[in-house]
């Protein structure tokens, strides 16, 4: 190997270096193309960039190195060429740099990967809890410094799902109620599950966190820049696992004050609503709008069924005795997915949507049910 | 074929190999309940 | 000596049913694995044909779950497994000088429990609630919700385990116990020394795996809590104990590749494997390992800290054999006087795909960049260019390589190239764009996906039928092969080295009945 051949290979590998540098680092040339991480809007999720960045291009210069020596020895090293294959077999210093070289360059990895894996773990000196609670298929956010709390389902509407209409940008990746934070402030996040383990994922925050049932886990974030952030649950979940995505909207630390004594406020409304006597017109909208987003994932849009799940129309328990039907809405069934809804529908939402499949569907049971009988099953 | 038949004392040295492999085995089966990793 | 008069070389339905015979368990192996990649590859293409596009056009997601779930488990168990332990039981006798297995007759059970155990898993598929559809590692509570496919599964598992397990015994009291006098260990070929290697993991993590595939079952139906945390259990011990058996089963995928491309390369570059002392302690330092890196499979479930930096470091420790391994390979091609046929290709093809796919996999070591790739696409595209590029690219490697050997005849040389430079091809449109789109967000085991990853999902279907395609000509040509062709010499490859090259091209049904000598 001559020297104008090392020349050579370095004047390729630096250039090669500075395009491939450029060329992550200008992602917004490249749009439906994306190649590197979404745009981070917290300081870990700048660190992340960084620190992928780096070892990327370490793991280009070592791929270049090493298959340019391997390129070269089949452009030059052949038998057609007439290269005499050389006898030897062993080399103990080459073989000695080979092993002590790749080490430091790992340990030179491992030093600031550690720093930031440490910055990650430390939760403490918080401003907001928010507890994250993954179901199948939705997530619930609770705001257990305020007493509130709701879920955040999937709002991009069957049709497009179904290719019967044009899909919206931002087609899987909108809900119903998003996440609400403030920007600049420390916000604590306790991830759980209900059932079976989904994971919480906002690629802008850089935070990925498995949530576990009957386990809490916890991560912190503090997002820079108000703005709508989407991600999507990242553990095999079930069959709905590629359709419970997730919003942040992150707001101004003034709008987050607005925006916890709205939410406040119509918690309260509620569960007034839960005292009064509601007419059955209003029973069957609230409930269909419950069964929506609720109940259609299993049972059908149209009260179909899905797969193994039974259907709604005609069904034994939707004409049968109310005690029944509020027996399995409430507290599920044993040994299959039918969840107990008692603890994640409100007195009113259950009320509506037993109502809802007492009398849709082609359904004749007849009977409204109040709150206030729901209340009175909780016991 | 017959001059390069396994002798009695590389049977047994066979059947020797396998019988700790086994044992091995065994071993590692049960393990799996003792593994723990507290998350 | 008088010859014997039995059936010296046995006929028909019961030769294949009753064999003891190394060449013929071994082929039996083989047809098997390809048979069972022909399956798997097929649900591959009902996965990618379904994103192909955004929005559900084929399959609804509970049967889409079950295509990744099964088309995993068929590839892993069906194929590449099989495929490699058909290799190990042609070659191994041959390699040492021995005239078969240590134990023949459980090497006939080992293969046979395998067609029962392929109808077990593919038959849960028909039952009602369909398929395991939690992903081929079973994450409970989700496989705790599976039905009855599911425990078809669990029980095919337990045979698959056995099979391993008792194939890997018999490798290991063979290769420990019949060499040829003069043959040392440190005279082994490398194919030899990583199937020690491999057997080795695979009775340490194969009982692992029926372990924890038992508390499943105990969990479902005989009112155990293993993993259920209402009953006083942790989902993340399943977690923890499959990850014991996970981490060392992608080297016992992936060692047995290595040791073919350490038989091929010297051969097509003319020139002694460099360094052989030292592949043989890489090999065992990556075996070694390999049993303690298992949680980098599980950096988001909220391990302490000080577990996450351990393992950190234990999984990147692994780049520096793996690389000595690497350089060892290009070292032995460097100044050689090389030709390209078609194992040489396969080689160096897997050599390069197994790189890339091992620097993804430094990227994934890093704890905390992980955070961002764990259970995207990225993970996919990595594990497909370790597994697919060094396992899959090593089995048709070794298949051109011997079965000259084997059959007698030469395989039509232009056939597979064409065959190569396809698979090569199509391999890489179908994974390298799986990258971007892991790193641009997409997450796994999903059928359908928000518009911004459209364009490399097209890219990636086109890929995989592409692949899938060029596969027929294997088919044709490997069959073709065992039929007729051009005559094979003893040695078939101008430079190849080993004592199953001074056997005749077929061998004799009983081989090496006389112990060779071996300098």
């Amino acid at each position: 190997m001559s020297i104008t051949f090392f020349r050579r290979l370095s004047g390729i590998v630096s250039r090669l270096i500075l395009g491939v540098s450029l060329w992550f680092t200008a992602p917004a040339a490249f749009a439906a193309y994306g190649l590197n991480f979404q745009k981070p809007v917290t300081p870990i999720g700048h660190k992340l960039l960084e620190l992928h960045n780096l070892i990327l291009i370490i793991c280009v210069v070592i791929f270049v190195i090493v298959f340019g020596f391997m390129f070269y020895s089949i452009f030059a090293h052949r038998k057609s060429r007439g290269h005499k294959a050389a006898q030897f077999h062993e080399n103990t210093t080459l073989e000695v740099v080979w092993t002590v070289i790749p080490f430091v360059i790992l340990v030179s990895m491992a030093l600031p990967s550690t720093a930031t894996l440490i910055e990650m773990d430390d939760t403490s000196k918080s401003d907001l809890t928010v507890k994250i609670t993954g179901y199948q298929w939705k997530w619930k956010y609770d705001y257990p410094d305020h007493d509130f709390g709701y879920f955040s389902s999937l709002s991009t509407p069957r049709d497009q799902i179904e290719n019967k209409a044009t899909k919206g940008e931002h087609y899987l990746l909108q809900v119903d109620n998003p996440i609400v934070l403030p920007v600049g402030k420390k916000v604590r996040l306790l991830v759980t599950a209900n059932d079976v383990i989904h994971s919480w994922w906002v690629p802008q925050l850089g935070t990925k966190k498995d949530a576990i049932p009957g386990f809490i886990n916890e991560i912190w974030t503090r997002i820079d820049e108000p703005g709508i952030y989407r991600g999507q649950c990242a553990e095999l979940c079930g069959k709905d696992h590629g359709y419970m995505p997730i919003v942040v909207t992150a707001v101004s630390a003034e709008d987050f004050t607005k925006w916890v004594a709205a939410q406040k406020d119509k918690a309260a409304a509620d569960s007034a609503g839960g005292a009064k006597t509601w007419s059955k017109d209003d029973l069957m909208e609230k409930g269909k709008k419950v069964y929506a987003t609720t109940c259609a994932a299993c049972h059908g849009a149209n009260g179909e069924g899905v797969g193994p799940f039974p259907k709604m129309i005609g069904s034994k328990i939707a004409n049968g005795p109310l005690a029944d039907h509020m027996n399995i809405v409430m507290h599920g069934k044993a040994g299959t997915a039918m969840q107990a809804f008692a603890a994640q529908l409100s007195d009113t939402d259950l009320a509506a949507v037993v109502t809802f499949e007492r009398n849709g569907f082609g359904n004749k049971a007849g009977d409204t049910v109040q709150p206030s009988q729901v209340k009175a099953l909780r016991k | 074929m017959a001059e390069n038949q396994i002798d009695r004392k590389q049977r047994q040295r066979i059947h020797l190999t396998a019988g700790v492999l086994f044992l091995l085995v065994a071993l590692m089966f049960v393990s799996a309940a003792f593994l723990r990793f507290s998350a | 000596m008088a010859t014997a008069h039995h059936a010296d070389h046995p006929t028909g339905l019961s030769r294949w049913l009753f064999t003891t015979n190394h060449k013929d368990i071994g082929t039996l192996y083989l047809v098997f694995a390809f048979t069972m990649a022909v399956i798997g590859g097929l649900m591959s293409l009902v996965i990618r044909a379904e994103l192909w596009q955004p929005g559900l056009q084929l399959v609804d997601p509970h049967f889409f779950n079950q295509m990744t779930t099964v088309h995993a488990l068929v590839m892993i168990f069906g194929f590449a497994m099989p495929g490699f332990v058909g290799l190990a039981n042609w070659q191994i006798p041959m390699m040492i000088g021995a005239p078969d297995m240590a134990l023949p007759r459980m090497n006939n059970w080992s293969f046979w429990i395998l067609p029962f155990a392929a109808t077990l898993l593919i038959l849960g598929l028909f039952m009602p609630g369909g398929g395991p559809s939690a992903g081929w590692t079973l994450y409970p509570p989700l496989s705790a919700q599976g039905g009855i496919g599911t425990d078809f599964t669990l029980l095919s598992i337990h045979l698959l385990g056995m099979s391993s397990i008792l194939g890997s015994i018999n490798i290991i009291a063979t290769i420990l116990n019949m060499r040829a006098p003069g043959m040392t260990l440190m005279k082994m070929p490398m194919f030899v020394w990583t199937w020690l290697i491999t057997a080795f993991l695979l009775i340490a993590a194969m009982p692992v795996l029926a372990g924890a595939v038992t508390m499943l079952i105990t969990d479902r139906h005989f009112g155990t809590s293993f993993f259920d945390a209402a009953g006083g259990g942790d989902p993340v011990l399943w977690q923890h104990v499959f990850w014991f058996f996970g981490h060392p089963e992608v080297y016992i995928l992936v060692l047995p590749a290595f040791g073919v491309f350490s038989q091929i390369i010297p051969t097509f570059a003319r020139k002694q494997l460099f360094g052989y002392d030292s592949m043989v302690y890489a090999t065992a330092s990556i075996a070694f390992l390999s049993f303690i890196v298992w949680a980098h499979h599980m950096y988001t479930v909220g391990m302490p800290m000080a577990g996450e930096l351990f393992f950190m470091y234990a999984t990147m420790l692994i780049a520096v054999p793996t690389g000595v391994k690497v350089f060892n390979w290009i070292s032995t091609m460097w100044r050689g006087s090389m030709t390209f046929e078609t194992p040489m290709l396969w080689a160096i093809g897997g050599v390069f795909t197994f790189t890339i796919g091992g620097l993804s996999g430094l990227m994934l070591a890093i704890t905390p960049v992980d955070f961002q790739y764990h259970d995207t696409y990225f993970v996919v595209a990595h594990f497909h260019y370790v597994i697919f590029g060094a396992s899959v690219f090593g089995l048709f490697a070794a298949v051109y390589y011997w079965m000259p050997k084997w059959t007698g005849h030469m395989y039509n040389e232009t056939l597979g190239k064409w065959h190569f430079w396809l698979t090569m091809l199509g391999f890489t449109l179908t994974f390298f764009p799986q990258h971007f789109l892991g790193l641009a967000g997409m997450p796994r085991r999903i059928p359908d996906y928000a518009l911004q990853f459209t364009e490399f999902n097209q890219w990636s279907t086109v890929g995989a039928f592409m692949t899938i395609a060029a596969q027929f000509i294997f088919f044709y040509l490997a069959i073709k092969c065992m039929k007729g062709g051009e005559r094979a010499t003893d040695k078939v490859w101008e430079a190849a080295d080993g004592l199953e090259w001074t056997l005749s091209s077929p061998p004799p049904y009983h081989s090496f009945t006389v112990a060779p000598k071996f300098k």
